[in-house]
């Protein structure tokens, strides 16, 4: 069976924490194989809108659709099975501080393969190879810099080869060339994987760098979609200063 | 206008007093459900057997020294209390049998679950609160593992499993120290004194105190995980699931302590605990 051409698809979503609307009838699309980013200030949905794709919360109205099947009402079982194929870095890296690097990235591996120790290990390391992590394999998260924490959290949702990767803020509290690496890996990671990316960002040169796609959400709502030229000539002002205005750095 | 106002703060006062009643409520509604689900997934396979494994050897070996220390210094305590008491009346002899009565009865199962929970209840608090606000449980979620199983259901089993282990532990601990220091007094010989202790004890004396560990120890993992598991508002919030974890839990095992107490009195009347 050929892959579904949307690899997301949010109908009509809303979603509210107690009487604070953070998403009010979004509807957007992520073509398989793409890089879509998510723009817009702090607090506009950005983040709820990552994990109710990948389940982690419920849309209060409105479907969520990944590769094709509808998970608004799945059970804990039918979304554990669907986060096999989503890989999340999340804005902290999350990585689970009582053990090391190396077990962070073995860890999803351990769970959902029934691969050997030696093979997984051998496996993590690859994987740690591939963000310029090798060597740290033993070390504890505490001993990493963000931007190194940031890779490792990158390599742990990469372990499982998801089809669906979703990234909260690459660059945050990162330099410019660590940003740069970051976003070079999640550019090689769609090219030469196939994979729909989905990021977060504040950071307009790296959404440049990232993005087929781009969407503004302001207030819960989607302002403006497309790609960064169509973002860029967009009739409404907040969405044209935001471009312009991060432009520069 | 003077009604109106002399009307305000009273309903104000109200108010406030049904918002935290409501608020009581709902918290205690959220424990609830939240020891409802852990019963039903303790019965839901697949376990996660390694990781209960591990959280036994976390909660029950690491807190054996503090129970085995506690228990000599308790148990000493009470052989010298015991002795200043019934010497009174002539009867020391009973001094082995009075210890072993007040710490396989009561003493060794409360004071084992309320150091646990000061030990075991602040840790899950704590580090389950951790790993929520930094978004580490999001992270176990998004890697397509039940969360809730893997930390909280395998935390709740180590301490039921720990408590009442832990608790024999201190028995036995309280009796050591109490010979010791009734040996120091009165030279009294190993096997009298544990012959002595045990002659006087059935089986009803030793199973419903040493079994109603496993409510302790279900109260203990359930409460501390509840607290932590839905730990907000940063390193603040953490510290005070950490905090309201030890408080909550010593609070329901005095307790519920006193129900089960007068629960084995109805299933044993000859007096089981």
């Amino acid at each position: 069976m050929s892959e579904p051409s949307e690899a997301i698809a949010f109908r009509s979503v809303s979603k509210s924490f107690g009487s604070r609307a953070v998403l009010k009838d979004v509807s957007l699309t992520v073509a398989a194989g793409t890089a879509y980013v998510l723009l817009g200030r702090s607090g506009t949905g950005k983040s709820v809108t990552l994990k109710l794709i990948c389940g982690l919360l419920k849309a209060d109205a409105g479907s969520v659709a990944v590769n094709g099947v509808d998970i608004t009402n799945f059970d804990s079982n039918e979304l554990t099975e669907t986060r096999k194929r989503i890989g999340f870095l999340f804005q902290s890296a999350a990585l689970f501080d009582s053990i090391s690097v190396g077990e962070n990235v073995a860890f999803p591996l351990r769970r959902h393969t029934k691969k050997g120790d030696a093979e997984i290990r051998e496996e993590a390391v690859a994987i740690l190879e591939k963000v310029g992590l090798g060597k740290e394999y033993d070390s504890m998260p505490a001993d990493l810099s963000g931007g190194m924490r940031k890779r490792a959290g990158l390599a742990r949702a990469l372990a499982v080869e998801p089809s669906i990767l979703l990234v909260d803020e690459p660059s945050a509290g990162l330099d410019p060339i660590t940003s740069t690496e970051i976003d070079q890996l999640l550019i090689d990671i769609k090219t030469n994987r196939n994979a729909t990316l989905v990021v977060v960002t504040h950071n307009i040169p790296s959404a440049r760098r990232i993005a087929d796609r781009m969407a503004f959400l302001d207030a819960g709502k989607l302002l403006a979609e497309g790609t960064v030229e169509e973002l860029e000539q967009s009739e409404h002002q907040m969405v044209r200063e935001f471009m312009k205005s991060q432009q520069a750095g | 206008m003077p009604i109106a106002d002399a009307a305000k703060p009273r309903s104000t006062f109200v108010d406030g007093i049904m918002t935290g009643a409501e608020a009581t409520l709902e918290w205690f509604g959220g424990l609830s459900i939240f020891g409802a689900q852990v019963m039903r997934e303790c019965f839901r396979p697949p376990l996660e057997f390694t990781e209960i494994l591990k959280q036994i050897f976390e909660v029950g070996w690491r807190s054996a020294p503090l129970i085995v220390l506690s228990g000599l210094a308790v148990g000493s305590v009470l052989s010298m209390h015991s002795r200043s008491t019934l010497e009174r009346f002539g009867a020391e002899s009973m001094i082995p049998a009075a210890l072993a009565f007040a710490l396989v009865k009561e003493t060794g199962p409360l004071v084992t679950a309320l150091l646990v929970s000061g030990r075991v209840g602040a840790g899950i608090g704590a580090e389950l609160g951790g790993m929520r606000v930094t978004e580490q449980i999001d992270a176990l979620e998004s890697l397509a593992v039940n969360s809730f199983k893997y930390l909280v259901v395998t935390r709740v089993i180590a301490c039921v499993v720990a408590v009442p282990l832990l608790t024999i532990l201190m028995d036995f601990s309280g009796l050591a120290g109490g010979f010791l220091a009734e040996t120091a007094v009165s030279g009294t010989s190993f096997s009298y004194y544990f012959n002595a202790a045990f002659t006087s004890l059935v089986f009803t004396d030793y199973i419903p105190p040493t079994l109603k560990t496993l409510v302790f120890g279900f109260l203990i993992g359930t409460t501390s995980a509840f607290l932590g598991y839905n730990a907000t508002g940063g390193a603040e919030g953490v510290g005070r699931a950490s905090t309201q974890s030890v408080v909550f839990s010593s609070i329901f095992l005095i307790v519920v302590n006193v129900i089960l107490v007068k629960f084995i009195f109805f299933l044993y009347p000859g007096g089981g605990t």
